[in-house]
């Protein structure tokens, strides 16, 4: 086996086993909880206080009169963003407080596969999360025609994918700023604010929307809604989806570099 | 063969007052011109007092730092331009309880650790089973290291350290926090693997005795700089102006034993009311004086014993450098 997938799995497993005994369910259904919260509050307004009347210039942006759908979509991929900057994020500046980084630097094993086995270890879970809060949100009202399941599942994985590119950079982010709070919650609520998560990218200001355009998610869910909703195929998107790959790439290339930049400073750091 | 020439490390340091302050950035040298040789089959030991750049040093040989300027090489490989090639056959055991997962058993611990160094599934289980062996572990190998106690802890560092098989390892106190018997175990055991299996060790430790025991040869250093080097016998020739001395009375008395202790010239002195016994180092010979003390209070000495100290040694050594800086 190639050494990059060798510590993947290495990290796989170690990541798995510590989290089944450290938190087997809390961190799982608090995540859960909140997005089913976080659907559940527009859900509520949307109902009872707009008597389900949407703006015009919403049908216009968002090219459905069904914002039901279209905030349980937007949710649903919220959790899976949420799920991987928390744990592949996180998981280099964890390893800091916890005084394991040392034995990690000093082995030969692939960088790399380090965010690889710490982004496979939780890809299941957030698979589930995102599950669970499309099927509340179905409950609720939402319309997710069946024959649609393929391109979702499609789209998971290729949103799952973006946000590990994204959760690459941010963690070096961390890690060169040795701060988790306000790196996670400036880019959770970026995410929210300005990906189009709760409503149309073309809703901001148009300066802010220059700077959704900086953020790969925000193509990538637009295409998704583009398929479920606007009944749109791959091939209409491509635009979209070429545009959301590259620029994960650019955020890939441009954290991993600095991570390797950044990784001897980070002993002398911790030493000084 | 390890060879390190010329390592300089200096820390670029921000400091801030206040979070509104700009960063004050200060330069501090760490380690100062450093050349050293680890051979295989030899145990080399780097004494010096906490802050003294033995940390730095060997941070900087176990490619985890690079150094300012200078160079390492490590079997032919330069470590410092290829430090990825040398990480496979070296290995760094630290003294302590962190640098493990707690959460996980010590097995777990030590397959995660193997597969970092690429071993293979096969390769993995002899060599967990190897070194849990070593240091005692097998019979508690499955129970999460959280439950572990303080000793067992330093055991699985070592055995971590142990799991690629390499051909050098380096020792930062690898003995602290440990009972003495499983130190007395552990120092056999570096000494029978630095000859059976070739290895070239460095040794960081505060047990001088350790030290004088193991090292082949000894580098002294302070203040960042290498101040003296030699086999311990070497040492302790050159630096034997200090007198240890080691008196047994037949019984405790404390204002004899406090008088003593007030002699002048005195560098260091250990007390045992228990054992009637009383250890120093002192910078001229006290024999007359202190038989003369103990006729004054009507104690008799059943044994005096006089010994050439490395540590005696290493305070000199230490002191001389210190005086020069």
């Amino acid at each position: 086996m190639k050494p990059v997938f060798l510590t993947a799995k290495a990290v796989t497993l170690k990541n798995r086993i510590i989290t089944n005994r450290a938190y087997p369910l809390s961190s799982f259904t608090e995540r859960v909880v909140g997005s089913i919260f976080s659907i559940i509050f527009p859900v509520f307004i949307y109902y009872f206080i707009f008597n389900c009347h949407i703006s015009e210039s919403f049908t216009k942006h968002a090219n459905t009169m069904d914002y039901l759908t279209y905030i349980v979509l937007g949710q649903s991929v919220n959790i899976i963003a949420v799920s991987t900057l928390m744990s592949v994020g996180r998981c280099m500046i964890t390893e800091i407080r916890e005084g394991t980084l040392d034995n990690f630097l000093l082995s030969p094993a692939s960088r790399i596969g380090y965010f690889l086995g710490s982004y496979v270890e939780q890809f299941l879970r957030s698979m589930l999360e995102f599950s669970l809060v499309l099927l509340v949100g179905i409950t609720l009202g939402a319309r997710i025609p069946a024959e649609k399941v393929p391109i979702i599942a499609l789209f998971i994985i290729f949103m799952s994918l973006v946000c590990f590119c994204m959760a690459i950079l941010i963690s070096t982010i961390m890690v060169f700023t040795k701060d988790t709070y306000i790196t996670q919650n400036t880019f959770f609520l970026l995410i929210d604010f300005i990906c189009g998560v709760l409503f149309p990218v073309e809703c901001l200001p148009h300066w802010l929307q220059y700077i959704s355009q900086l953020m790969p998610l925000t193509s990538a869910l637009k295409a998704f809604r583009n398929c479920i909703l606007g009944n749109q195929s791959l091939q209409d998107n491509w635009i979209l989806l070429a545009y959301s790959s590259i620029i994960s790439i650019v955020f890939l290339a441009i954290g991993y570099c600095y991570f390797r930049k950044f990784e001897k400073k980070l002993i002398e750091n911790i030493y000084v | 063969m390890i060879q390190a020439k010329n390592l300089n490390k200096i820390y670029k340091i921000k400091m801030k007052k206040h979070i509104w302050n700009r960063s004050e950035i200060q330069y501090k040298e760490a380690v100062h011109d450093i050349s050293m040789d680890i051979e295989k089959g030899k145990i080399v030991g780097l004494l010096g007092v906490n802050g003294a750049g033995k940390t730095t040093t060997i941070k900087m040989l176990s490619t985890m730092i690079s150094p300012s300027s200078g160079t390492i090489h490590v079997d032919d490989i330069d470590a410092v331009k290829f430090p990825f090639h040398a990480k496979k056959i070296i290995n760094l055991i630290t003294g302590g309880e962190r640098n493990i997962y707690w959460r996980l058993s010590a097995r777990e611990n030590l397959e995660y650790f193997g597969s970092l160094y690429g071993l293979t599934k096969t390769e993995l289980k002899k060599r967990i089973d190897y070194c849990l062996s070593i240091v005692n572990l097998t019979k508690n190998a499955d129970i999460p290291v959280e439950k572990y106690s303080k000793g067992m802890k330093q055991r699985l560092q070592i055995a971590r350290g142990l799991i690629n098989n390499p051909s050098y390892i380096f020792l930062d106190e690898p003995t602290l926090g440990i009972d003495i018997l499983m130190a007395k175990e552990l120092r056999e055991y570096i000494k029978r693997i630095t000859v059976e299996e070739n290895k070239g060790v460095l040794l960081t430790t505060h047990y001088i005795a350790e030290a004088d025991e193991l090292c082949n040869y000894i580098y002294v250093i302070n203040n960042g700089k290498i101040v003296s080097e030699g086999t311990a016998n070497d040492l302790k020739k050159l630096y034997t102006s200090n007198y240890c001395l080691n008196f047994i009375f037949d019984c405790y008395n404390k204002s004899l034993f406090d008088d003593i202790a007030k002699l002048e010239n005195i560098i260091k002195i250990e007390l045992n009311p228990e054992l009637h016994s009383i250890k120093l180092i002192s910078k001229e010979n006290l024999i007359k004086k202190i038989i003369q003390l103990s006729s004054n209070y009507k104690c008799n000495i059943n044994q005096i014993k006089t010994e050439d100290s490395l540590e005696a040694s290493l305070m000199q050594i230490l002191k001389v450098g210190n005086s020069h800086a």
